[in-house]
């Protein structure tokens, strides 16, 4: 009988060795991922060189996007702001405030993107095809149809995403944000190499740039580029203070190969309401007036001009001051719940996160700033 | 006995009402629609505003509705009962009297168990498709990625989406059965099981705790909307697939050192 107590204690180790196996099955991809690639030593200015001088590549992947703000989620408000129950739309632009999300983009030479922001059982797609942007939201079957005029083709043609409205705005390629930084790079930041990394089965350069100012929330930026194709894999933004990243987009997967034509065709299918909407011509200025500036908001989306925001200060610094904010009744509880402040611009509540600080005045202007809360404050202060 | 067991199993009167009710939801989703006209866009559960424009979608519907709580509950309810049942049925004792042995007849066990959480998300599409077809227009099928499939290829994703469905939920179970070895309450052995997706769907919505979210087997159970993308992005469902092989090896091998140890007393 000793033998078979034993025999019966051994196989209680059957499951617990099972898992054991799982736990290294799931482990092993992850040590060797860890591994630094070798490559060839490159400096920083040769790195933006070969960015700058790369050719566009055609690719198609997934995209992984990830925030961690330090602030809770936020889609409950935003379900509370939108309510009255005419139709939820499978995507609000507040829920990339938090947590991670999925994308899939195509691109096919300059003027043809289409990004696909992959939601549970719901999908947002922005699809760029000439002189043609399409945006459809699966969960209210809305698709606005924007013609591209045609004085601002060569705009739009560089930065294709960019010709969008809110849908589509967060979401970008790593080009584009990388770009944005790249354009940005001035005597205010210190610009070094990082240790080459491995991502989506690409050897990747590493950029690290950061800011001298004191002011600015961010601690630094890491720019992952294809060694390759110099394809930006992976952008990451580093708040002060904090250990993971503040925001975090990169590829999971890519393929460098032209996607089918058909993948840029874009037909509103039955039972999709279909709004038209002309971009350029009358408000051919609003194209690429934010471009180059990677802190602001998108000043480009077509809104009215009492609504555009005035910037104050530069590169790092720069705050973002909007006019005439109306807020939604929904949000005032909120925002009795956020730090009150007053001064020199008179009152109003500070909304706090690690990465971005808002302050909403009680005079109704809103000011927007990657900037510490003091810095926020004297901007506020100094603006005409 | 392979063909004995499975032929059994699905000839038990609870087993027939479980996939009859199965199929009755989405089909009473469908006539509920056909009614009252339907919920407009954007509105109602995912895929039931499609409904009144191509029956295909009742089936997606159903799916959806059942996939949160009532088809896992069904699936606790078989797997649960598996062992448990026969023990406190008094049976146990005497289908070990057969030569085949424990290892067997546990294996079995989980086959039909198996076969019956495909079946049973099968028949969720099956009844939806059915009742879509008698009530509502068919035609191309619009994907989430905005563009159309033709009818057939859009069934087959649809009865794709069941089994992806019916397999996630293999996880749970295994889970069942390791539980059903556990007592001889089959009550008890159907409530744990439920009790677990319960607190893994709970555990799933905190985000606190979410460096063990990709661990949990409920986390999967709509990674089959993917299916319906253009293309189709198979790394969640994959992900899950894998997942729920990891639980059943775990919980299969914890229920086989149970059930060939235990005392088999009635």
């Amino acid at each position: 009988m000793a033998s078979s107590a034993r025999s019966r204690k051994l196989r209680w180790s059957a499951p617990f060795a099972a898992a054991v196996v799982i736990a290294l099955i799931v482990a092993i991809p992850g040590l060797s991922a860890a591994d630094s690639p070798s490559l060839p030593a490159l400096s920083a200015q040769q790195l933006v060189a070969k960015v700058q001088q790369a050719k566009p590549v055609d690719l198609s992947g997934t995209i992984d996007m990830s925030t961690n703000l330090g602030i809770p989620n936020l889609s409950a408000l935003t379900d509370a702001a939108g309510g009255g129950g005419h139709g939820r739309a499978a995507f609000s632009p507040t829920d990339l405030l938090t947590g991670s999300h999925k994308a899939a983009v195509w691109l096919a030479g300059p003027d043809k993107t289409r990004v696909a922001l992959l939601l549970d059982m719901a999908e947002t797609d922005v699809v760029h095809n000439g002189n043609n942007v399409w945006t459809w939201d699966s969960g209210t079957k809305k698709v606005v149809h924007y013609t591209i005029a045609a004085g601002t083709k060569a705009a739009a043609g560089t930065k294709p995403a960019q010709a969008t409205t809110d849908p589509a705005e967060p979401v970008k390629t790593p080009q584009q944000l990388a770009d944005e930084f790249l354009a940005n790079l001035t005597p205010s930041t210190a610009v070094s190499m990082g240790v080459p990394i491995s991502i989506a089965g690409q050897k990747a350069y590493q950029l690290v740039l950061a800011p001298h100012t004191a002011a600015s929330t961010v601690d630094h930026v890491v720019i992952a580029v294809d060694s390759v194709t110099s394809v930006p894999l992976q952008v990451q933004v580093f708040a002060k203070g904090q250990k993971k990243a503040a925001l975090s987009l990169g590829f999971s997967s890519v393929h460098y190969s032209t996607p089918a034509a058909s993948r840029f065709a874009f037909t509103p299918p039955p039972g999709s309401t279909v709004t038209n909407k002309t971009l350029g011509g009358s408000h051919a200025q609003s194209a690429d007036a934010g471009a180059p500036k990677a802190n602001a908001p998108q000043a480009n989306a077509p809104q009215d001009n009492a609504n555009q925001p005035a910037t104050v200060g530069q590169d790092w610094t720069t705050v973002a001051i909007i006019n005439g904010v109306q807020i939604p009744r929904q949000l005032n509880d909120f925002l009795k719940a956020a730090t009150p402040v007053s001064g020199s611009f008179g009152q109003g509540r500070l909304l706090e996160s690690s990465l971005v600080n808002v302050l909403v005045m009680d005079d109704g202007r809103v000011a927007v700033g990657a900037v510490s809360a003091s810095a926020l404050e004297a901007a506020v202060a100094a603006a005409p | 006995m392979w063909r004995a067991e499975l032929i059994s199993q699905f000839r038990r009167r609870r087993v027939k009402a479980l996939l009859l009710v199965l199929a009755a939801v989405p089909a009473l989703l469908a006539v509920l629609v056909y009614l009252s006209g339907g919920p407009s866009n954007g509105q109602g559960p995912t895929f039931l505003d499609e409904v009144t424009r191509n029956g295909v979608f009742a089936a997606l519907a159903g799916l959806t509705v059942t996939v949160p709580f009532f088809l896992p509950l069904t699936v606790a309810v078989v797997a649960g009962d598996s062992i448990a049942g026969e023990a406190s049925l008094g049976t146990l004792r005497y289908l070990l009297v057969r030569p085949a042995g424990r290892s067997r007849l546990l294996l079995i066990k989980a086959v039909t168990i198996g076969a019956y959480c495909l079946a049973a998300a099968l028949a969720v599409a099956a009844g939806g498709l059915i009742a879509g077809v008698i009530l509502f227009p068919v035609g191309r099928v619009t994907t989430l990625s905005a563009t159309t499939l033709s009818l057939g290829a859009g069934i087959g994703r649809t009865l794709l989406a069941a089994l992806v469905v019916g397999a996630s939920l293999f996880g749970m179970a295994a889970i069942g059965l390791f539980i059903s070895t556990l007592t001889d309450v089959p009550v008890g052995a159907m409530a744990a099981t439920v009790g677990l997706a319960v607190l893994s769907a709970v555990l799933g919505g905190v985000s606190q705790v979410q460096a063990i979210h990709p661990w949990l087997f409920t986390r999967g159970w709509f990674a089959f909307g993917d299916l319906l993308r253009d293309p189709v992005q198979w790394t969640a469902i994959s992900h899950d697939l894998a997942l729920q092989v990891a639980y059943m090896a775990v919980f299969g091998a914890a229920a086989w050192a149970r059930f060939t140890t235990k005392d088999v007393l009635a």
